[in-house]
């Protein structure tokens, strides 16, 4: 038995995209092993990540645990805590999740 | 349910999802159906390089060769050896434009086009026959492929000013959302070029000032950029945040084009001023023929040079009315030319551009007789050349010019 576990991966941007990732903040992450539809994920999908906005209840966010370094994804609640997307599961509790930067788009190539 | 879902997100009527729907090298696309030998081949539309042309589009192998639209068609083959070069057929572009039109109007009754190959769509309410914005965005992309064989990239965001920046992002066969309400955050890392509306002239102004990111424009002092951009200044700041209240313009208001206009590229650079505005009249009574045989009546003029150097210049002017008149707009086009041609060099391009559109025809007052005079002489000089020729008559300083 197999399973797609939800992952994400920091990809270099393209020629049209390359603007954004060169703030030194901004970058992006690709989508694997995640089908949502309600939030309108896709594999391949591809994420603009601002590392310099800050959250709003709503938000869609990437953050980290800063021990084991892997990227989730999760929507701010209105109470500000976490709420996992896509198949990611939410912060455990006391787990002291950081918030690496806020989802402000999405590129799919078509 | 799905009825709920439809409505949920982006599709609430407040959002105003707005698709920006931008064709992916239209021409060449064209050129490819017309001929599918030239797919995944270096192509470029565009001027003979003999005459001194330019490319007007070009694929995206020509452009891994670094070709690029507006550049001369001769550095073009210089830079891709292989480059296929299409002379370009308007008419054939013409009716892929009203077939790509007739698909996007089956997705939104508000449909404003903004070239040959871009259209804005509002999609309000829209949501219940075809899902949210996303979704409608890749259906029309399925639908023009499917059904005529062209690319396109699409923008969605919540205005029409985000999603035309959008769907540069995402460019070819792309897409990309912006979410409601991170506009600013989107727009802040990129290049103040990324703006429609900054040009070379104005980028280079706002990188006097130390603004080069649209995030460094939008975080400026709104008096500063004032006193140094004029009025365009406290715009440009709310642009760059991402603000924009325009609407699409659907119905009546988007069958009236944005502009009329021509280009000359001379074969050798031209210096005479006399001939070079011999040359703009001509071009000029070029475009208000069309403005009249379209029903259109124009309130801005506008004159582009191209100097030897390449380097660009464009002046507008605004009259004080909507016309159709050759000699009124002949007039505001040649001030604008003697404001731009003091002590400049060799002229290698020259434009003309008539914009601020309107359904109409001139109705001439019972008092202005030197008015009513020169219209009718306008209508004359339109019957002459649709039976003879454009050239069969040289209004103005079009005189100086040679008989072809």
């Amino acid at each position: 038995m197999t399973t797609n576990l939800p992952w994400l991966e920091e990809v270099t941007a393209d020629a049209a995209t390359a603007g954004f990732a060169q703030d030194g903040e901004s970058f992006f992450l690709e989508i694997h092993g995640v089908t949502d539809e309600k939030e309108g994920l896709q594999p391949g999908d591809r994420l603009a990540v601002s590392g310099g906005a800050d959250a709003e209840p709503g938000d869609m966010v990437v953050w980290w645990t800063g021990k084991a370094r892997t990227l989730a994804l999760a929507r701010v609640s209105d109470d500000f805590s976490l709420e996992g997307v896509g198949g990611f599961l939410p912060p455990p509790e006391g787990g002291n999740p950081l918030v690496r930067g806020v989802v402000v788009g999405r590129l799919r190539r078509l | 349910m799905l009825l709920l879902d439809a409505f949920v997100g982006f599709d609430v009527s407040s959002n105003r999802p707005i698709l920006h729907v931008d064709l992916d090298s239209f021409f060449v696309g064209v050129e490819r159906i017309l001929d599918p030998r030239l797919k995944g081949r270096p192509v470029a539309v565009g001027g003979a390089p003999e005459s001194r042309g330019v490319v007007s589009s070009a694929s995206y192998e020509a452009r891994a060769c670094g070709v690029r639209s507006g550049m001369a068609m001769a550095k073009a083959l210089r830079l891709c050896p292989n480059l296929i070069r299409k002379p370009g057929q308007r008419e054939m572009y013409a009716r892929a434009s009203r077939a790509v039109r007739r698909v996007l109007d089956r997705f939104s009754p508000v449909v404003e086009p903004l070239s040959v190959d871009e259209a804005w769509l509002d999609l309000r309410g829209t949501g219940i026959l075809f899902g949210c914005a996303v979704d409608t965005a890749e259906r029309i992309r399925r639908e023009v492929l499917r059904s005529l064989g062209l690319d396109l990239t699409v923008g969605v965001a919540r205005n029409r000013l985000v999603s035309k920046v959008a769907s540069a992002f995402a460019k070819p066969k792309g897409l990309f959302e912006v979410y409601p309400g991170r506009e600013a955050d989107f727009l802040a890392p990129l290049p103040v070029r990324a703006l429609p509306g900054i040009g070379p002239a104005t980028e280079n102004r706002l990188r006097k000032l130390g603004l080069f990111r649209l995030g460094e424009l939008a975080a400026a002092e709104v008096g500063l950029l004032r006193k140094h951009l004029g009025r365009s200044g406290p715009l440009l700041n709310a642009r760059a945040l991402g603000e924009d209240n325009s609407s699409v313009r659907g119905g009546e208001e988007v069958n009236i084009r944005r502009s009329i206009g021509h280009e000359e590229t001379f074969a050798v650079d031209i210096h005479d001023p006399l001939l070079l505005k011999a040359h703009l009249r001509r071009l000029l009574d070029r475009a208000s023929r069309r403005l009249r045989a379209e029903e259109l009546l124009a309130k801005k003029v506008s004159v582009k040079l191209r100097w030897s150097n390449f380097h660009t210049v464009t002046r507008d002017s605004t009259l004080t009315r909507h016309t159709d008149n050759d000699l009124e707009l002949a007039e505001s086009a040649m001030s604008s030319f003697e404001k731009m041609a003091t002590d400049r060099p060799m002229v290698r391009l020259v434009g003309i551009r008539l914009s601020s559109l309107i359904r109409g025809f001139r109705q001439d007052s019972f008092f202005e007789d030197g008015i009513g005079r020169s219209r009718r002489l306008v209508s004359a000089i339109d019957v002459v050349r649709g039976r003879h020729g454009f050239d069969a008559v040289k209004a103005g300083e079009a005189a100086w010019l040679p008989i072809s």
